[in-house]
């Protein structure tokens, strides 16, 4: 079989660093009428991990979903390390979806073995870590698993790959507090190298909010702030605060 | 090599509305200070560090950075962070600790009208 | 009888409740009525183009029953398939009325949607009929005996009752999820694709063969029909409370819990050999499902049991090889259906739009996550039948010698041969087209006059069998003429099944945004002002 994979899947890092990782140009989207964003802008420099924070129906996944090309916005640019999202950039990034889910019938391992084939930049040294911290068992039924199990399965799938960006959709939906300390744990390990990228979108700030060193706030499909989290404490405001004024 | 002293959330009591390192740095020096980190003690890497009391490795970094500026402790190159064993150092630490916690003072009992020592003659004073 | 339909007064609210959620689909405005006005006349359109000669005026309107037949399966079987992943699943179930009541009110606010549908597509029957009778000089061909409007009339009563057995049939898969009742499944799964056999037999029907699709006739199908609603009600109310809601309660969505064991046999799915990486690697993700549901017991019992039969049946066969060799083109069918069917159930199905995301983020071009699909289907399918036609081929050569005689003179060998393959080329074609139903998500407007498109979709592979595979060429050589069009159609297929892919490839996201969640979510902003 020929080489499917595609050919700028691991751009070089390095070279990377200097640009944002993840950059919207007045993004804008439409489904059926219904303006779901409109005028997004914002950047996340490499190496950094963002929150996107917004009340429900924000417009957060739709534009997670324009970051990791599964459609391309009506207007405006999503780019990439300076390059337009796309499928073909699925590469350079490895994407947790909101309640997704993996094939049933499968188990972990099954699971885990078939994922190593198909991601090009899978590391195995890294989910044997992984498989330790997260407390994943490789014997279970994924069908079976409760939602915590499966959550911190998707999430290993996610950070076992050696992609440059990692884009979350609400991690921490519906798991319970053990498993959610342990995915935040996972992704500041993953973080201390501090070449990977993270954008997480999540309701849950207590968890996360000493976690991220970026915010981005949207609401109704605009844009209602991007704050440097450092500067915001330094002025006497934590992220949920900042996160009231903007939103109740 | 001496054994690390790992930290959980519970070790640390962080307000989110000021900037995370200094209080990290505050509460590391007072740990130092009162003696519940020895002399000698090795510190947990920034990756580990962060990870189990699940902030941003930046915080972290910068909090080192701060305390080894305050030559609280000392990096060894591929040996890891320990606390500093140089007695001088913690001890300026603590005479500048104290200095800090009495000019607070100074400021409540101004605040009431008061010099530090009528304040503590006041507060001392039998019904 | 009399109680068997009887309404408490809080079922009433319960009927009202489940009848709002089809109200907007029925043709009450001005919008609505000119959906419904296009669709049909597509319907029609479609039908005159499709269904021309050798259809007379009798099996159009036994087409219509087929039609209103299977719709009612079809509504009733998603129904049952689609309340698993609904929202308000536990609401409902936490409703303060008796379990019958509140299956009662689905089966009849199903039926009455139906009514509507069934009424359509009895009108574009008379519509058929009309415009064929129009224009032949000699309408005794095609109509036989029977005046249309006498047709028509002993038609109406035989659709109202093939609509609540439709249904009901439909909706007793409720009750088929867990335990012994997936044994159920098999039958349901037969009543669910036969009919599209039937449609075979209808196509090549001459009047005076046919009396018994006379409109006296039809009027007693039509008592039959309704006894036999009666019991299917019986059946679907017994298996819905007794089995179905218990195993509601206790479902999780997305989750599979009760049909999944713990623990994963070891290479029951992916097997213990190297995985390889790229399109291997996406390939063998596909295939697993198959292999997981090859290897769980039921099944390996239930296909071992056919190919006894297949073996069997060839045996006996070898005694009336045309027969055979008729049987097999009938069956033949279901092999071209269920590709397709399979292909629209894992990217439409609920639960399945869940599992999209994870697909479409894989770091692949997207025609290739489609071709990789597409080809693990066909190698399931392909692979199945095989066995069971090498049995049958076993069962034959046992049978004695004169099948193998008769196949051994003029060529015959031949024809088995171009009728395996049309129907191969067919099944690639029609399961191709799967792909294409993403581009019905681009507009409601389009997604209104292609639903009932997709149905004649599921009649195609008869309708081109028709004129691919005539019944004249059964046991006769089959001439150049016939080998030239099987390799144009050869051609035909290998250009349109990568077009379709690329197409589908291209709309496939949208089944993303357009989970029911999502979609009720558009819709009450439609209707509601929210404050900002």
């Amino acid at each position: 079989m020929a080489d499917m994979r595609y050919p700028d899947f691991n751009i070089p890092i390095v070279a990377a660093t200097k640009a944002p990782a993840i950059r919207c140009v007045d993004v804008t989207l439409r489904v059926k009428k219904k303006l779901v964003l409109d005028g997004v802008s914002f950047e996340i420099p490499a190496g950094s991990l963002a929150g996107l924070l917004g009340p429900n129906g924000a417009g957060k996944s739709s534009l997670m979903r324009i970051l990791t090309g599964m459609f391309p916005p009506d207007s405006g640019r999503a780019e990439l390390f300076c390059a337009p999202a796309g499928p073909e950039r699925l590469g350079v990034l490895s994407f947790l979806p909101d309640r997704g889910q993996l094939p049933p019938y499968l188990g972990a391992g099954e699971w885990l073995r078939l994922a190593a084939g198909l991601y090009p930049d899978w590391s195995e040294a890294r989910m044997e870590e992984l498989i330790v911290k997260l407390d994943v068992d490789r014997g279970q039924r994924i069908g079976s698993m409760s939602r915590g199990q499966e959550a911190r399965l998707q999430l290993l799938t996610c950070l076992s790959r050696q992609a440059p960006i990692i884009i979350l959709d609400e991690p921490f939906a519906g798991v319970d507090m053990v498993s959610r300390e342990s995915i935040a744990q996972a992704v500041v390990g993953e973080l201390a190298d501090g070449e990977r990228t993270f954008l997480i979108a999540t309701h849950d700030i207590r968890e996360m909010e000493n976690l991220f060193d970026r915010i981005v706030l949207i609401g109704e499909g605009r844009m209602l702030g991007c704050h440097d989290v450092e500067a915001l404490r330094a002025g006497g405001r934590s992220v949920e605060s900042c996160y009231r004024d903007v939103f109740a | 090599m001496p054994p690390i002293r790992m930290w959980k959330p519970e070790d640390f009591r962080l307000d989110p509305s000021r900037p995370l390192y200094e209080q990290f740095v505050e509460q590391v020096r007072a740990m130092i200070a009162r003696g519940e980190l020895e002399p000698g003690t090795r510190l947990p890497s920034v990756r580990e560090a962060a990870a189990s009391l699940r902030v941003n490795p930046t915080t972290i970094m910068k909090t080192y950075q701060e305390l080894e500026r305050l030559g609280l402790i000392v990096t060894h190159r591929g040996q890891g962070t320990f606390v500093t064993e140089d007695e001088a150092a913690i001890g300026s630490s603590r005479r500048e600790l104290a200095r800090e916690a009495v000019a607070r003072l100074e400021e409540t009992a101004r605040s009431i009208g008061l010099s530090l020592d009528q304040l503590l003659a006041l507060a001392r004073e039998k019904e | 009888m009399r109680g068997l339909f009887r309404l408490e007064p809080a079922d009433a609210a319960l009927l009202k409740l489940e009848w709002r959620a089809y109200r907007s689909m029925l043709p009450r405005d001005e919008a609505s009525l000119t959906y419904w006005g296009l669709a049909l006349t597509v319907l029609l359109v479609a039908s005159l183009l499709l269904f021309g000669d050798g259809f007379s005026a009798q099996s159009i309107f036994a087409l219509g029953a087929l039609f209103v037949f299977l719709i009612g399966v079809y509504t009733g079987g998603g129904k049952a398939m689609t309340v698993w992943e609904n929202g308000f699943r536990e609401w409902w179930l936490g409703l303060p009325v008796s379990r019958s009541s509140l299956v009662k009110a689905k089966l009849f606010a199903a039926c009455g949607i139906q009514y509507v549908a069934a009424a359509g597509i009895w009108l574009v029957c008379i519509g058929h009929d009309a415009v064929r009778l129009a224009g032949q000089e000699e309408t005794g061909t095609m109509l036989g005996s029977d005046g249309l409007a006498s047709l028509a009339l002993a038609h109406a009563p035989l659709y109202a009752a093939l609509v609540p057995l439709g249904t009901f049939a439909g909706y007793s898969l409720l009750g088929m999820y867990y335990g012994w009742r997936r044994w159920l499944l098999v039958p349901w799964i037969v009543v669910s694709i036969s009919p599209f056999g039937l449609f075979g037999i209808l196509s090549n029907l001459e009047t005076d063969q046919a009396p018994y699709l006379g409109a006296g006739r039809i009027v007693q199908y039509a008592v039959v029909g309704v006894l036999l609603a009666v019991l299917a009600y019986r059946a679907c109310l017994w298996l819905a409370c007794r089995y179905g809601i218990p195993d509601l309660a206790r479902h999780r969505p997305g989750s599979f819990g009760f049909v999944y064991g713990q623990r994963a046999r070891k290479s029951a799915a992916v097997g213990n050999g190297r995985i390889g990486t790229g399109f291997a690697s996406l390939y063998v993700l596909e295939r697993s499902r198959y292999a997981y549901w090859s290897s769980i017991r039921p099944v390996r019992l239930v296909y071992g049991g056919l190919l006894l039969l297949a073996g069997v049946g060839g045996y006996f066969g070898a005694r009336d090889p045309l027969g055979l060799l008729g049987g097999l083109r009938a069956m033949l069918v279901i092999p071209c259906i269920v590709p397709m069917l399979a292909i629209t159930i894992q990217i439409s199905h609920e639960a399945n739009k869940r599992r999209l995301e994870w697909w479409l983020g894989l770091p692949y071009p997207r025609h290739l996550l489609l071709l990789a699909r597409y080809i693990a289907v066909w190698a399931f399918v392909l692979r199945t039948a095989g066995g069971l036609l090498a049995m049958l081929a076993a069962g034959f050569a046992l049978g004695g010698r004169e099948g193998l005689d008769y196949f051994s003179h003029d060529g015959r060998i031949g024809s088995i041969f171009y009728v395996l393959t049309a129907y191969f080329l067919c099944g690639l074609f029609v399961s191709a087209l799967a792909f294409l139903q993403a581009c019905t998500l681009r507009s409601s407007m389009i997604g209104w006059l292609f639903m009932p498109l997709w149905f004649a979709i599921y009649f195609l592979p008869g309708t081109l069998m028709r004129w691919i595979v005539p019944e004249s060429l059964m046991g006769a050589t089959v001439g150049a003429y016939y080998w030239a069009g099987l390799a144009a159609g050869a051609a035909l297929v290998l250009a349109a099944v990568p077009l379709a892919i690329r197409i589908g490839a291209k709309w496939i996201h949208l089944f993303v945004f357009n989970t029911t969640e999502d979609r009720w979510r558009r819709r009450g902003e439609q209707t509601f002002k929210f404050r900002s």
